[in-house]
């Protein structure tokens, strides 16, 4: 037993790669951007901002920026064989400065053909692009729509299992998951939502997503539930009286891409403490060539917070693995009762997306 | 079954081992010890032996895609940041022809000489860059950078032209400050041939700093009228500018390095900062000694309250506030280069600092390794 934890402690210093090969592929935004124009929030000494990236607080303002659309992603995955991968993705995004940390880290174990499990940080799948969020190469826009993906987290630890089927005409594929996030500084509700640090805890994740993809169509449905707790500044808050609360997250996507026409749509709602925070997005574009012309809508409405985005923009896929990106938002804050969130602004983005 | 662009592109986002073009990876690293003398304190060393201050390691990431377009990103963990790692470099490349490049992303800012590899330490002699010159406290911006390289009689001749902003911290009286800097414009030009080169670097940018302890002097100067005052001291969209001008000398071992600087932000009270280093060195073999000499004269603004009465209450604080500004500093650098190694070098270097305000001496010793992989 002895010599074995010693063998074990040596291959670990040696670092001997011969059990694994490691594949290293990447992916990398390059984005600039500015308001034209924008109101800000003065009730609360905010300035114009738009508000591109909600969980990870990525702000336009009056002047040039790079950063709050831009990341690099560096994804190793060694294949242990016999059906067993590691996985680690590496993610440095400008709103955070750059600083590097893991936004994958699983184990993957292939069961047979049709299912596998996973162990260990993903993200939460709960929106359509959740999953690749970061990957902005794979979608259409500069960004999926900041008025949909607002939640404070993104992702978990845990176990999910994911499978896949032919079901005559359609391929069906989902996920099974379970896991818990606890996020000691939640940057969105520390920071923008906030001046004092908020750990934000959402425990006893379950949920589920089932696809089914037919030709020219594809159909997401995306379920989850789970139990919030919440520290401000080291103090747990509670909600009538509770220390945690319920929420609830349902939503459908239905995306047609037929005849160099592409129709992309989500909705979803959030039930939490009896209110519902209903969020849709819908776009189209039309590609010719390497060009792809887009429009598209966004909405988040609650109870006090409710604003929507319309944005107009152009995908060019100059190079086979890169495309080029010009978008135009604008964004309506009609939030009240103190809901405001930015306010109204007006931006433009434009910039590169790769995979390597 | 024909994949739509759709299906194409959710597979390839969520697929892991979707590696389409190769991927090189290369390093550097520093393992760097120091100790001030005995209560002394220089260049973040202490009088007790310290071995994190300036010791890093670095693996970078750089894949060419094809098509005149490439990938680099380096991940860089310092030893003064606990090692905690982060993009220093991150940037996507596409070469437009053979003269002209363009970068886009995280940069390094084309202040000085070797502000491309300064973390690099196996890429220059020393052990560290002459800090009288290198302390602007920020290194990286993001935007684009443009790049023409061609020749001009039979010189090499490298322009880079970059545009971007810089959010970070700024070193403001030797403590680190939140800062923006933005619209940042600049230009290098680096004319040279065998043995020689020069360079030049003019950088502008409109400059913010947040410095909270100033608030109830602000305050205060704001209830008594006085905004114009407030307006000469305060960092709000104020005009700053780099300039830098560098050489060196590379000829039968004889190496000779020398930049100037100047920095100043018009309407603030950061002094007009000027600073420079000559450096001496000789190869001799795998042996390089050299000695270094470096100054910073950073010339405080005593003009912002000259109009003031003498009994003005306020005016102390205030003289206090921009006199502190005005510094003197010299340093001598005595140090050895041991390429022991092909890709690694050991550095030793005794340094002697002397504020000449305060004719505070301050001492260090410093020596490590220098590698690349």
């Amino acid at each position: 037993m002895k010599k074995v934890l010693l063998v074990t402690a040596v291959a670990a210093m040696c670092s001997h790669s011969v059990l694994a090969e490691v594949n290293i592929s990447g992916f990398a935004s390059v984005m600039g951007g500015k308001l034209t124009s924008g109101t800000g929030v003065p009730e609360f000494g905010l300035g114009p901002t738009f508000l591109a990236n909600y969980p990870i607080v990525g702000v336009y303002e009056d002047e040039w920026t790079f950063k709050p659309d831009s990341k690099f992603g560096l994804q190793m995955t060694a294949d242990l064989t016999e059906g067993l991968t590691a996985t680690v993705q590496l993610v440095g995004r400008g709103a955070d400065d750059f600083e590097a940390g893991f936004e994958w880290a699983y184990l993957s174990y292939e069961l047979n053909e049709h299912w596998t499990i996973q162990a260990g940080k993903k993200r939460l799948p709960l929106y359509y692009y959740s999953d690749f969020f970061d990957v902005s190469y794979a979608y259409l826009w500069v960004r999926p729509a900041a008025d949909n993906y607002t939640w404070q987290i993104f992702n978990y630890t845990g176990v999910n299992a994911q499978f896949n089927y032919q079901l005559g005409e359609w391929a069906m594929s989902g996920n099974i998951y379970t896991g818990r996030e606890d996020d000691g500084e939640n940057k969105l509700l520390s920071e923008f939502f906030g001046s004092q640090p908020v750990r934000e805890i959402w425990k006893d994740i379950v949920g589920g997503v089932l696809s089914f993809n037919r030709e020219w169509l594809d159909v997401r449905l995306t379920y989850m539930t789970y139990l919030n707790e919440r520290y401000r500044n080291g103090v747990q808050v509670t909600w009538d009286g509770k220390d945690n609360r319920r929420g609830k997250f349902a939503g459908l996507s239905a995306n047609i891409d037929y005849n160099n026409w592409l129709l992309l749509s989500e909705v979803n709602r959030l039930t939490l403490d009896g209110g519902d925070f209903d969020t849709y997005l819908i776009s189209a574009g039309y590609r010719i060539g390497q060009w792809t012309p887009y429009l598209s809508y966004a909405d988040f409405d609650s109870e006090g917070e409710k604003h929507n985005t319309a944005s107009l923009g152009v995908r060019w896929d100059f190079h086979s693995s890169a495309a080029f990106k010009f978008q135009f938002d604008d964004v309506t804050d009609d939030g009240i009762n103190g809901g405001q969130v930015a306010g109204d602004s007006k931006a433009i983005t434009l910039g590169i997306d790769l995979v390597f | 079954m024909k994949k739509t662009w759709l299906a194409t592109m959710a597979a390839l986002a969520v697929a892991s081992a979707t590696a389409q073009a190769e991927v090189n990876i290369n390093g550097f690293a520093s393992i760097k010890a120091g100790k001030a003398g005995s209560g002394d304190s220089l260049y973040g060393y202490t009088d007790e032996i310290d071995f994190k201050n300036e010791s890093l390691f670095a693996v970078q990431f750089q894949s060419d895609l094809g098509e005149k377009l490439s990938v680099t990103a380096q991940l860089m963990a310092r030893g003064n940041n606990d090692f905690d790692a982060e993009f220093e470099w991150a940037f996507l490349t596409y070469q437009l022809d053979d003269a002209w490049r363009l970068n886009a992303g995280r940069l390094r800012t084309p202040f000085y000489k070797y502000s491309d590899f300064r973390d690099v330490g196996y890429a220059y002699d020393w052990l560290r860059t002459p800090q009288s010159v290198y302390d602007l406290g920020f290194d990286t911006i993001e935007g684009v950078s443009l790049y023409h390289s061609g020749s001009i009689q039979n010189m090499q001749s490298n322009v880079q032209l970059v545009f971007g902003a810089y959010d970070g911290e700024v070193t403001l009286q030797g403590t680190k400050a939140p800062a923006q800097i933005n619209n940042i414009l600049g230009a290098s030009w680096e004319l040279s041939q065998e043995w020689l080169s020069v360079r030049v670097a003019y950088l502008v940018g409109k400059v913010t700093v947040e410095a909270p302890v100033f608030n109830p002097l602000f305050g205060a100067l704001n209830g008594a009228g006085l905004n114009s005052i407030v307006k000469a001291i305060d960092f709000d969209e104020d005009d700053g500018s780099f300039f830098g001008l560098g050489m060196n000398y590379d000829r039968n071992d004889w190496l000779f390095v020398a930049e100037y600087t100047h920095v100043k932000v018009k309407d603030t009270f950061y002094a007009n900062q000027d600073s420079y280093y000559l450096s001496l060195g000789r190869r001799f073999d795998s042996l390089t000694p050299y000695i270094s000499y470096e100054k910073d004269e950073d010339e405080a603004k005593p003009e912002i309250y000259a109009g003031l009465p003498a009994n003005f209450p306020l005016l102390l604080p205030i003289a206090t506030v921009v006199m502190s500004q005005e510094y003197e500093n010299t340093a001598w650098n005595l140090g050895l280069r041991y390429d022991f190694h092909p890709a690694a070098a050991f550095k030793v270097e005794l340094t002697s600092s002397k504020n000449n305000m305060t004719n505070q001496k301050d001492s260090l010793v410093a020596l490590g390794v220098d590698l690349v992989f």
